[in-house]
């Protein structure tokens, strides 16, 4: 079995090629070549269209009034329709769900196709803008560290990055969350509650970044959310770096991400699909005024990666679902050995941050150093 | 001589090198594997450097847990006139977008069916919706395609559709189009999409009211197919290494006729099963795939685990009101599948491991609980696909249940190969697949049947030799059980079995039990069971079913556990009936053992 060649989690790189994701019917608001800072809007997001269908039977349409044409911007609050009500005592307004504009009236149908409109997409870094691909996004090419975590939901964002100290309990959330966070972007070191993404969302927070959630929390917290506002994905970015339960996020990347405390930063979620095949979420922000190579972790990117010799100093990520998501190194090369189950496989040893040595199949380890670093060459 | 079976999956690329494939032995065929997980080189890489990784593996130019560790050096070449066979699942492969008006007509259906049976993702726009069908229309022009299927006229769904450049071209030059609707009311449509394409007018499938032609459309989309995958620059890297690539969908099709064919000729079994059809089921890190052959040609089906959402299934609602949310139908429940678990578990723990596994689906279960869970969600997937699957119209006449019918199962998927012995793939398939009356399970370990199938060789290996005779089981069709009333005094049927040499063994077998009768393997016998009351076992409600049976590695099984199986509400007792249950079926034999 050849493992899986992760890569760095934290690269620091010159000339990063990073793609800005807007999807299909965005506004794009830059042009090839244009330097962009991190607070830059590179387009409006459109990301879909929502279908309202307006509460009138076949006769009412007559005497209804819509107040909406196509191509009009509507907020969410907004009145849509009137009627007249209550033997025409009265006027009832039918008011709009969401942020857009109105692209379609079905007469037909008793229905107005409004296209959402979301926040603008920042650059999060200080760079230039490489290409611009219409209905998809944008490409960037900057100078900064890209770090690349586990699971994310919800679209990319950008914005300050600000640290709370634990968002694991509803009473952490009373204390560590207001409205100074709002379209900011939250790290929490450990876990999150339920509570933690709808008090987030409710605050209008950018994105979240912490160590962990529990799928049940994650569950609790979704299910409200759609309650609320109608919608199937979450209103806000979700990012855990680790896996999903309760583990802390790893020293390395705490190290890391406190160098970009209190600046702006891009939360890129991967996929949101809770599945093997999906794209890893990553987190790019640039390097600090006065930053040299000195800071940088890793060094060079390597772009062909190759899969280097499983051999003693290797860091590697530990997927196996016992001890999943923690780091190490490993101390001895890989053997074939018999698992509990009666299956003979290879199998490496690895001393894990936290101290302990665990021996798993050569399958569950993820190699997290390629290419140049010593430590691959050790 | 070697083969080189080379598996593109969603999960794991896979290399299989078999020797001498006429010469396989049965027992302990154990072929050189080399295997590493599809994401790997992404996003940074492409699958094609697994492939070479792999191909360099095997050829033995570098070694991975060799001393030196060294990366391959040279780039891997063909190996000395062996056969070399790759299949390619749905991700990568052709894109489609289907373009009708209403989303459910026969020819659409029909043509969404070759289209799947081709190894073709599918997407359809319904025309008829027109609240929607702009929604549709971003979706598909955001993505590449390969192929535009329109099974009408729909010219206004076509001119919004390729306006401002329509969809890029995924691998090809310029998109296919093919037209299957109405006769001689193509003319405007071509028109349309002249900018972007030619449109191919194909025969229809509805001849007139009674009568569908699917062929020649099935043959033009099988070629559409091919074409995209020769053009596919990500698989260049096999056909340079002399592989002949197809679809998965396309090869998993053809092995389960191949092998419906080849179980007809065998000289046993006798009785109502032998005429019964074989369904072939691949567990693979993301879909479910099963092919069901009635008579001749296949019926197939595709459940994709991306769809399925994991939830925990009773969690309460968060803050300090509102009830639980209900899961939706197509959800994958957390306490479904801990049911099948003979330990404590709780929501939380398990919800995790389970989110953890499906983020990291190539992870190898290491220790007992691994395992067992790895198992349950196996059933669960399984469960799910049989129960959701439908013959294809025209392929069947069969009423109820499509497993009153079947006789054969075959199992094969990455959740099989790395059980550590047959009982635990043959309890995966029974609980899973809750076969009906009397049938055979046979598991295809190392998933070779796809790759014959289509490998173009003259004389096709006995599926013997590379088939396991897992057990023949013998369930009651339909029997409802209710672990809250006593039932072990019931007698379901009482059963005779007939060894070579006229030595016959009687028992009854009861409700609510799983029961081995040590059948050797190959070794045939004479089977009767006469039902109590009307219990059914395939011949009737009431009626004896008599017929000649062959042993498995694991014997003859009774399994009277109910359909669908039910388990007793204590969860003490409910953990010792699945421990039990294990050990019936004989965790101890390896697949080394060959016997039961």
């Amino acid at each position: 079995m050849i493992p899986r060649v992760l890569g760095r989690l934290i690269r620091y790189e010159r000339a990063v090629d990073g793609f800005r994701e807007l999807g299909p019917g965005a506004e794009i608001l830059v042009k090839p070549g244009q330097p962009v800072e991190p607070e830059t809007a590179l387009g409006s997001t459109k990301t879909g269209s929502r279908v309202v269908r307006l509460p009138l039977n076949e006769g009412e349409l007559a005497s209804a009034m819509v107040l909406k044409r196509p191509g009009e911007t509507v907020r969410r609050g907004e009145p849509l329709l009137r009627r007249a009500s209550f033997f025409g005592l009265g006027n009832t307004e039918f008011l709009c769900p969401v942020d857009g504009y109105v692209e379609e009236i079905l007469v037909p149908q008793r229905a107005i196709l409004i296209r959402e409109l979301t926040s603008d997409v920042r650059a999060g870094v200080s760079g230039t803008v490489t290409s611009t691909l219409p209905d998809r996004g944008v490409t960037l090419r900057f100078d900064g560290t890209v770090m690349r975590f586990f699971a994310g939901w919800g679209p990319p964002v950008a914005g300050v990055l600000r640290l709370v100290p634990d968002l694991f309990s509803p009473a952490d959330v009373a204390r560590n969350l207001d409205e100074t966070y709002r379209g900011e972007i939250v790290w929490a070191c450990s876990t999150l509650c339920a509570e933690a993404i709808l008090e987030a969302a409710r605050l209008e927070v950018a994105g979240l970044l912490a160590g962990s959630v529990s799928l049940i929390e994650l569950q609790r917290a979704a299910g409200e959310l759609r309650q609320l506002t109608g919608r199937i994905g979450l209103p806000l970015t979700l990012v855990i770096s680790e896996s999903f339960g309760s583990a802390a996020m790893s020293p390395v990347y705490r190290r890391q991400l406190a160098a970009a405390v209190g600046r702006a930063v891009y939360l890129d979620p991967g996929s949101t699909a809770d599945h093997g095949w999906a794209r890893d979420p990553e987190i790019a922000f640039s390097p600090h005024e006065g930053a040299t190579d000195a800071d940088a972790e890793f060094g060079e990117r390597s772009v062909n990666c190759t899969v280097p010799a499983l051999v003693p100093g290797l860091r590697v990520r530990v997927v196996d679902l016992d001890a999943f998501g923690k780091q190490g190194v490993l101390v001895a090369p890989s053997e074939a050995v018999e698992l509990e189950t009666g299956v003979v496989v290879d199998a490496v040893e690895v001393l894990l941050e936290d101290g302990e040595r665990v021996k798993v199949p050569t399958q569950n380890v993820e190699l997290v150093e390629v290419g140049n670093h010593p430590a691959a060459s050790a | 001589m070697t083969a080189d079976y080379l598996e593109l999956g969603n999960v794991l690329t896979r290399l299989v090198r078999v020797s001498d494939p006429e010469l396989w032995p049965r027992q302990g065929f154990s072929p050189t594997q080399h295997a590493t997980p599809t994401t790997t080189y992404e996003p940074w890489g492409a699958p094609e450097r697994g492939i070479e990784q792999l191909l360099a593996a095997a050829a033995g130019l570098g070694s991975l847990h060799g001393a030196d560790g060294a990366p391959p050096t040279e780039r891997p070449t063909r190996a000395g006139g062996g056969d070399r066979v790759a299949l390619v699942h749905l991700r990568g492969t052709p894109q489609t977008c289907v373009v009708g008006l209403a989303g459910l007509a026969t020819t659409e259906l029909t043509i969404q069916a070759a289209l799947r049976q081709a190894g073709s993702n599918v997407a359809q726009i319904k025309s008829s919706d027109a609240a929607d069908l702009e929604a549709q229309l971003i979706d598909v022009r955001a993505r590449p395609l390969d192929l535009l299927v329109f099974t009408g006229p729909v010219v206004s769904t076509a001119r919004r559709l390729v306006s401002g450049g329509g969809p890029a071209p995924r691998v090809l030059d310029s998109l296919q189009a093919l037209y299957n609707g109405p006769v001689g009311e193509d003319a405007e449509l071509a028109e349309v999409l002249s900018a972007v394409t030619n449109l191919q007018v194909l025969a229809p499938i509805r001849i007139d009211t009674q009568t569908l032609d699917p062929e020649p459309t099935e043959r033009a989309l099988a070629q559409a197919t091919d074409k995209v995958l020769a053009a596919d620059a990500e698989l260049g890297i096999l056909h340079n290494a002399g592989f002949a690539v197809h679809t998965f969908a396309r090869a998993f099709t053809a092995a389960a006729e191949s092998l419906a064919a080849w179980r007809r000729r065998l000289p046993t079994p006798e009785g109502p099963h032998a005429v019964g059809g074989l369904a072939l089921i691949d567990l693979g890190g993301r879909f479910t795939e099963i092919a069901v052959v009635a008579e001749s040609r296949a019926s197939r089906s595709v459940d994709d685990l991306a769809q399925r959402d994991l939830m925990i299934g009773d969690a309460p609602a968060a803050g300090r009101s509102g009830p639980a949310a209900t899961p939706p139908p197509h959800a994958l429940l957390v306490s479904d599948i801990g049911r099948w678990l003979p330990f404590d578990w709780s929501p939380t723990g398990l919800g995790d491991h389970l989110a953890n596994y499906l983020r990291r689906p190539f992870v190898l279960p290491a220790t007992w609980a691994q395992l067992l869970i790895a198992m349950a969600l196996g059933r669960q997937r399984l469960s799910r696909t049989c129960a959701g699957f439908r013959m294809a119209s025209g392929t069947a006449n069969w009423s109820g249940d499509w497993r009153r019918h079947v006789a054969a199962y075959v199992i094969s998927g990455g959740y099989v190969r790395h059980l550590p012995g047959p009982a635990f793939a043959l309890a995966l398939a029974i609980d899973g697949i809750e076969p009906m009356g009397v049938s055979e399970i046979w598991c295809d370990r190392w998933g070779l049947s796809p790759y014959l199938a289509v490998s173009g060789r003259k004389a096709e290996p006995d599926p013997a030799l590379y088939l396991r005779r897992l057990a023949t089981v013998v369930a009651p069709v339909a029997l409802r059980l209710d672990w809250r009333r006593p039932h072990e005094d019931d007698i379901m049927a009482l059963v005779t079995v007939e060894r070579q040499g006229g030595q016959a063994t009687s028992f009854r077998i009861v409700p609510g039990s799983l029961m081995r009768f040590p059948l050797r393997p190959g070794e045939e016998a004479v089977l009767t069971v006469h039902p109590q009351r009307e219990h059914d076992f395939g011949a009737g409600p009431g009626k004896a079913w008599r017929g000649r049976v062959t042993g498995g590695d694991l014997g003859l099984i009774f399994d009277t556990r109910g359909r669908p199986i039910a388990m007793p509400p204590e969860d003490l007792i409910r953990q010792a009936k699945l421990r039990e249950w294990l050990n019936t079926l004989g965790t101890g034999v390896r697949w080394e053992d060959g016997s039961a």
